[in-house]
């Protein structure tokens, strides 16, 4: 081998490869896939978040009004009815240095959605939601973007 | 295959990708500050150009990131305190729009100039080379960064964030950096 291939080689292993748009794939959205709804009762959907290990996102609500809470927003629908989502308790850390803690969510945790669908729905329907998750993520020597994930949800109708 | 192509080799699939963070990196240190022209916030215009000739501290910061936030009033502080000696310290704020950065400025109570770099070109212009952190967009990896630039206009100092045990919000490294390289008074 050359020594010209021997230098590609260790290039290539050091990764000269191009920026990704990592921010966009460090969050994973998973609503859950079968929610019923009885129509007239409330019922809180989870919508499991998954952070990419290493990672953490700046919780909801966050203590300094200048960084970015996770945010979960759904679009109105007919005949459905959307209560503010339900955030988890957050994680405490504190940079070396720092006066204030950041609040933060890492790992897999879950915002509830509360839903509830008009009395007069017709049961065996299903009604698609759509929104988004605003969130900015940092690991512990670097901050990504801000980014919006589209969220999708669909719910069944089904009998009182 | 000789000895020195099966070492190289071997060397360059062992590397995990982010290991110049963790090896004693330098760089861009040594290299000419490129180019710039920037508005400030308060409409200020600076060049690259009318900086040579003097010390020039810069940081790259967001409203959002929680370093910068942590970082800023001492970064503040630094730009007072060494204003005194002819230094030129200011903020480049990468990709926001000016009201959010006034807020944030008005907020942090933040004296030193702030400069818009608008989508980040000037910012990327000083980043670290793709094989460092090569996920990264060169923007991100240039936040919280702070950086020394001589009368020459050579870049003398760049400290990025290695982990969070070594983060220096205080700046201790960087006034130390300054200390050493500045005419003594």
């Amino acid at each position: 081998m050359s020594q010209r291939l021997a230098t590609l080689a260790v290039l290539a292993a050091l990764g000269a490869a191009p920026a990704q748009a990592l921010a966009a794939e460090v969050v994973t959205v998973l609503p859950p896939p079968d929610v019923e709804v009885k129509p007239g009762i409330s019922t809180r959907v989870a919508i499991r978040i998954t952070v990419k290990s290493g990672y953490h996102v700046q919780a909801n609500p966050v203590e300094n009004p200048s960084l970015i809470p996770i945010t979960l927003k759904m679009d109105p629908a007919d005949n459905i009815s959307l209560g503010d989502p339900l955030y988890p308790v957050a994680k405490r850390m504190r940079l070396p240095g720092d006066t204030q803690d950041l609040v933060v969510y890492d790992g897999t945790f879950a915002i509830g959605l509360p839903v509830k669908v008009a009395s007069s729905a017709t049961a065996g329907a299903t009604v698609s939601l759509t929104g988004s998750l605003r969130y900015q993520a940092c690991d512990d020597s670097h901050c990504l973007f801000p980014v919006t994930l589209p969220v999708a949800l669909a719910v069944k109708v089904v009998q009182r | 295959m000789s000895r020195t192509a099966t070492f190289a080799l071997l060397i360059g699939l062992l590397l995990p990708s982010s290991l110049p963070a963790a090896a004693g990196w330098n760089y861009r240190i040594g290299e000419p500050a490129p180019e710039f022209q920037l508005e400030a916030l308060d409409g200020t215009v600076y060049r690259s150009a009318d900086l040579k000739g003097k010390w020039v501290v810069a940081s790259f910061m967001t409203t959002w990131c929680p370093f910068c936030n942590a970082a800023a009033p001492h970064f503040n502080k630094l730009s007072q305190d060494y204003s005194k000696r002819g230094v030129t310290a200011f903020i480049v704020d990468v990709s926001e729009k000016p009201s959010i950065v006034s807020g944030w400025v008005a907020k942090l109570k933040l004296s030193c100039p702030i400069l818009l770099d608008d989508g980040g070109a000037v910012t990327s212009s000083y980043a670290p080379p793709p094989d460092f952190v090569p996920d990264l967009k060169r923007e991100e990896v240039m936040i919280a960064s702070f950086m020394i630039i001589d009368p020459e206009g050579t870049i003398r100092f760049l400290a990025l964030n290695e982990d969070v045990a070594s983060f220096d919000a205080r700046l201790v490294k960087l006034r130390e950096t300054l200390d050493a390289l500045l005419p003594k008074q």
